[in-house]
């Protein structure tokens, strides 16, 4: 059996375990050691991609053409250590999480966000657009019960929310896009260099606009409102699914459709992507706007979040070689950043009960440690040196000066502005200002709540200066 | 000669008069399932014949064809009656708990007679080759379904009898006096025979007044959008176990005799496109499903959400033939297919776990999930498959209904599909969202027998089944809408 169908086969395996369990005292430990395997399982299927690469697995002919079929490619390499390797720093953080804010009904959530990853790996396995839909439907109905969770009216209403916009722009826009691209190319496979061999401009015009508002994961504006609803569910719900897992297989569907459905040459030639452009520079300022009025540390991570997500649309859709490596190396450094912000409020929140910016006076004598993580993620996220935002950033202003784009310079100063000026309260209070009232809960750091994301900071640091071999990897083999 | 088409048709029919001396129920129950089984069997083999060697003639009495009465077994009959007997057996055997509760003693062997001659009625209106006959037939199957619409156990039953009896009875005066007018036209009731005299010259004017006669026969048969309100109140007030058997034949039923009257008879004329017919029934058929979708969300009783959903899917199984390709014929047979398995699923749930409720409303069904996990999640499973997600076999329709729709001349409506089809999405989450997160209300609901809980648990697993392995549903639709275009090119 193909190690790809039987990683997805193991994780449906861990969910299974885990339903029969249900035991609430272990079904934690038995997440992580799912967690842990699934990282073992991805690095194992990392060390032999030179024989995975571009090997086609047909599992099942679901509509005469089009089988459900995995594979695995260079850009579905990075997204899965990714994306595995943060699950297991987020299962453990979950599970002293869980048990410190004293959440019923833990094996539910562990199954539900099993699911969750096994449906994130499957949308990077996916050889073809239609195996990519039905792991994406997956995906969306899995988070449900996580964004859910807590159970009050609130949640369910912010829930249903979260349904809509998804499922709905996935039904009304996602599936007409791929019928309509199967019509018109008679297959669904990724390739390189895409696999329109012969289009009219409108058709292209058409796609391109279906395919931007349906694969709505990736937030782009209009269709954006459910991910600030989604920030109703527990923390590392909202840390691992909405800052890495959910939003990220939008980006990372949307990245290969630019790329291996259009292809560069189609994309530039009939000027398409000059849409997602203008869609997503839009997205990046008026977030920031939006992102600037929140108190809510979670929304205004989130509205922060639909920014730095439309980084990497507008990256892809420069089509230049280095904006490209810019989307895929945002891709990653902005999943470490921004796990560390979420972690961070999360452990804030546990500890001492805050949940606003405005609240966070004098925070760091308090939290030393969780401070100093959520400020390196801060920095990441603004893009200053020496953090890995930078980098991201740096070959992102290269791509735009190729591309002779150069409008769009203005896009990027003015929203790392807007950037620094959300980011930067939420430090200075939490260093500078004086406490106005006493906390309700003991002051001390909780180690193994913080230990997880300690490691994450760690990497993100040291990953600053090691850049370099991802660079060659992304250079050599997607680009 | 195959004696397989008439068998089945017979052999039912020879057997509900012995029900009749019989009396005694456990041994009715057990004969008419026999029977049903036998059937299903026969139907199987003969399909498997019609599949390797094509059409199937079988002379009554051996009277050659104009003169005598012939039945033609070809792979659209097979499909359907395929479909019909299977879900009859379903039905039959989740069944029998319900009748036994909800019928009146004395009755239940005339109920499971009136069952046996609807289910007659219905093979015999997908086999005959005489225009007649399938008037007869339709009479038949009508008839029988009065009775079993009037057996519900509660006041607006017999009400919503009377209602069928007459709407049914004006959409069958209207065949008739169609089918009349073709005989005076042409001389002759055989269909092959029909569409050969039809010919391909210009439509007279009485040719034409009996196309709009099939044409609103027809329509209210399959509950075509505004002639449907005759199926929201059969599906409120009939007993439920009779609901769940309608909701996958007798619409689709409709749907058989408008692509035979319409696509086979009449295909050297091409009515429907020589009048703007397709228009006129597109526009009509958009509106039915914009507006029973909105109706469905609205509703609190279930049985009525379902009955307007019903109406909101048969439209797009009339939208999809009336595209007129051959790819809009197969999204609707691949749709008839799955549509009923879905539907009567449903209905199936229902008719389990509220025997005695006369109205189920939404809230009845609130903490289910909890009490009932494995029936619930197959009642998920169902409710996915109406919304048409992915690996449901709900999902392999809407590709099939959008992709056709996309190529065909009228790729405009598809944003009316996808919409509503979201919409769908609407008011099956309102059920979902009550069974897992609403707090459970002290409603008794019945215990159901393992019997009913596999026929449940069956019917879910092939949503799943079909909506993975499509070369059942979609190999069988595509060789039968390819024979359709190929005889209609020539």
């Amino acid at each position: 059996m193909s190690i790809l169908l039987s990683h997805i086969l193991f994780l449906a395996f861990g969910i299974v375990i885990i339903y029969l369990l249900r035991k609430e005292a272990f079904t934690g430990m038995v997440a992580i050691f799912i967690s842990l395997a699934s990282l073992v399982y991805a690095l194992y299927i990392i060390s032999i991609q030179d024989i995975l690469i571009n090997q086609k697995i047909d599992i099942v002919n679901i509509i005469p053409g089009i089988p459900l079929s995995f594979s695995l490619d260079y850009l579905g390499v990075i997204f899965l250590v990714i994306s595995n390797g943060l699950w297991l720093m987020v299962s453990i953080f979950s599970e002293r999480y869980l048990e410190l804010n004293k959440y019923q009904n833990k094996p539910k959530f562990y199954i539900f966000f099993t699911l969750s990853m096994l449906a994130t790996n499957g949308i990077i396995y996916s050889s073809n657009l239609l195996t990519t839909f039905i792991f994406y439907e997956i995906l969306t109905i899995a988070t449900y019960p996580l964004v859910t969770f807590k159970g009050d009216k609130k949640s369910i209403i912010n829930g249903k929310k979260y349904l809509y916009y998804l499922l709905g722009t996935s039904i009304i826009f996602f599936l007409p896009a791929i019928i309509f691209t199967y019509i018109l190319t008679g297959t669904l496979d990724y390739k390189v260099g895409g696999i329109f061999t012969s289009y009219n401009n409108t058709a292209i015009y058409i796609l391109v606009i279906l395919y931007l508002f349906g694969i709505a994961k990736s937030a782009v504006m209009p269709f954006h409102k459910w991910l600030p609803s989604a920030m109703v569910a527990p923390t590392p719900v909202s840390a691992l699914l909405h800052a890495v897992a959910v939003v990220k297989s939008g980006v990372f569907i949307m990245l290969k459709v630019f790329l291996f459905i259009f292809g560069v040459d189609v994309l530039t030639q009939s000027g398409a992507n000059i849409i997602i452009i203008l869609f997503a520079s839009f997205t990046i300022i008026s977030s920031s706007f939006i992102a600037l009025n929140q108190d809510n540390i979670k929304l205004r991570l989130a509205y922060s979040t639909i920014g730095q997500l439309s980084y990497i649309v507008l990256a892809t859709a420069i089509l230049a070689p280095y904006s490209i490596l810019a989307a895929v190396l945002h891709l990653i450094f902005h999943a470490l950043g921004k796990i560390m912000l979420f972690l961070s409020a999360g452990i804030i929140a546990t500890q001492t009960g805050i949940k606003n910016v405005s609240e966070m006076n004098n925070l760091s004598s308090k939290l030393p440690i969780t401070c100093l993580l959520m400020t390196i993620g801060a920095i990441i996220m603004i893009g200053l040196p020496p953090t890995i935002g930078f980098i991201s950033k740096w070959y992102l202003l290269l791509g735009i000066m190729e591309s002779e784009n150069l409008y769009l310079l203005i896009v990027i100063i003015l929203s790392t502005l807007l950037n620094a000026s959300y980011y930067f309260p939420m430090i200075y209070k939490s260093y500078f200002e004086k406490a106005k009232f006493d906390y309700k809960s003991p002051s001390c750091e909780d180690m193994p709540l913080a230990f997880p994301v300690i490691i994450v900071g760690f990497i993100a640091v040291i990953l600053f200066f090691k850049t370099d071999f991802i660079i060659k990897f992304i250079t050599e083999n997607i680009i | 000669m195959n004696q397989l088409p008439v068998l089945i048709i017979v052999l039912p029919l020879l057997i509900a008069p012995i029900l009749l001396l019989v009396r005694d129920n456990r041994y009715v129950y057990n004969l008419s399932l026999g029977v049903s089984f036998l059937n299903i069997l026969l139907i199987l083999i003969l399909f498997q014949d019609v599949y390797q060697n094509g059409n199937i003639l079988y002379e009554l009495g051996s009277w050659k064809a104009p003169i005598g009465i012939r039945l033609n077994a070809d792979l659209l009959s097979c499909y359907f009656l395929l479909l019909i007997n299977f879900m009859a057996f379903i039905c039959l055997i989740a069944g029998n708990k319900t009748i036994k509760s909800q019928v009146e003693d004395d009755n239940i062997h005339l109920f499971y007679i009136a069952w046996l001659l609807c289910n007659v009625g219905f093979s015999g209106i997908v086999l005959t080759n005489d225009i007649f006959n399938l008037f007869v037939f339709l009479e038949i199957s009508s008839l029988a379904s009065y009775f079993l619409i009037s057996q519900g156990n509660y006041k607006a039953s017999s009400l919503a009898a009377i209602q069928y009896l007459f709407i049914g009875s004006i959409g069958a005066v209207f065949i008739l006096f169609a089918i009349g007018i073709l005989y005076v036209n042409t001389g002759t009731l055989n269909m092959t025979d029909l569409s050969n005299k039809i010919g391909s010259g210009s439509i007279s004017l009485s040719m034409s007044l009996s196309i709009a006669m099939f044409l609103i026969g027809v329509g209210i048969k399959t509950a075509l959008f505004p002639l449907h309100g005759w199926l929201i109140r059969t599906y409120s007030y009939a007993p439920s176990i009779i609901v769940s058997y309608f909701s996958g034949t007798s619409t689709k039923i409709g749907i058989y005799i408008l692509l035979r009257v319409f696509l086979d008879i009449f295909n050297s004329i091409n009515p429907l496109e020589y009048y703007n017919l397709v228009q006129l029934i597109l526009f009509l058929s958009l509106i039915g499903v914009l507006l029973s979708t909105l109706y469905a969300i609205k509703q609190n009783e279930i049985k009525k959400m379902l009955a307007y959903s019903s109406v909101a899917q048969l439209s797009y199984i009339i939208i999809a033939i009336m595209l007129l390709t051959p790819d809009g014929l197969t999204a609707s047979l691949i749709h008839v297919f799955n549509h009923s398995i879905i539907k009567t699923g449903l209905f199936l749930v229902i008719t389990i776990l509220f025997i005695n409720n006369k109205n189920v409303s939404i809230d009845d069904f609130s903490g289910l999930g909890e009490k009932y996990p494995l029936l619930m999640s197959a009642f998920v499973i169902l409710l996915l498959g109406l919304i048409g997600l992915p690996l449901t076999s709900g999902f392999i329709s809407k590709w099939y209904l959008i992709s056709a729709i996309l190529q065909s001349d009228y790729w405009y409506i598809s944003g009316v599909i996808l919409i509503t089809s979201f919409m769908t999405f609407f008011y099956a989450w309102l059920l979902i969202e009550k069974i897992y997160f609403s707090a459970r209300l002290n409603h008794d609901a019945s215990v159901a027998t393992n019997y009913q809980l596999l026929c449940v648990y069956f019917l879910a697993a092939l949503t799943i089944y079909l909506g993975v392995d499509t070369s059942l549903t979609f190999g069988i639709s595509e060789q039968i809408s390819n024979n359709f275009y190929s005889t209609i090119n020539q």
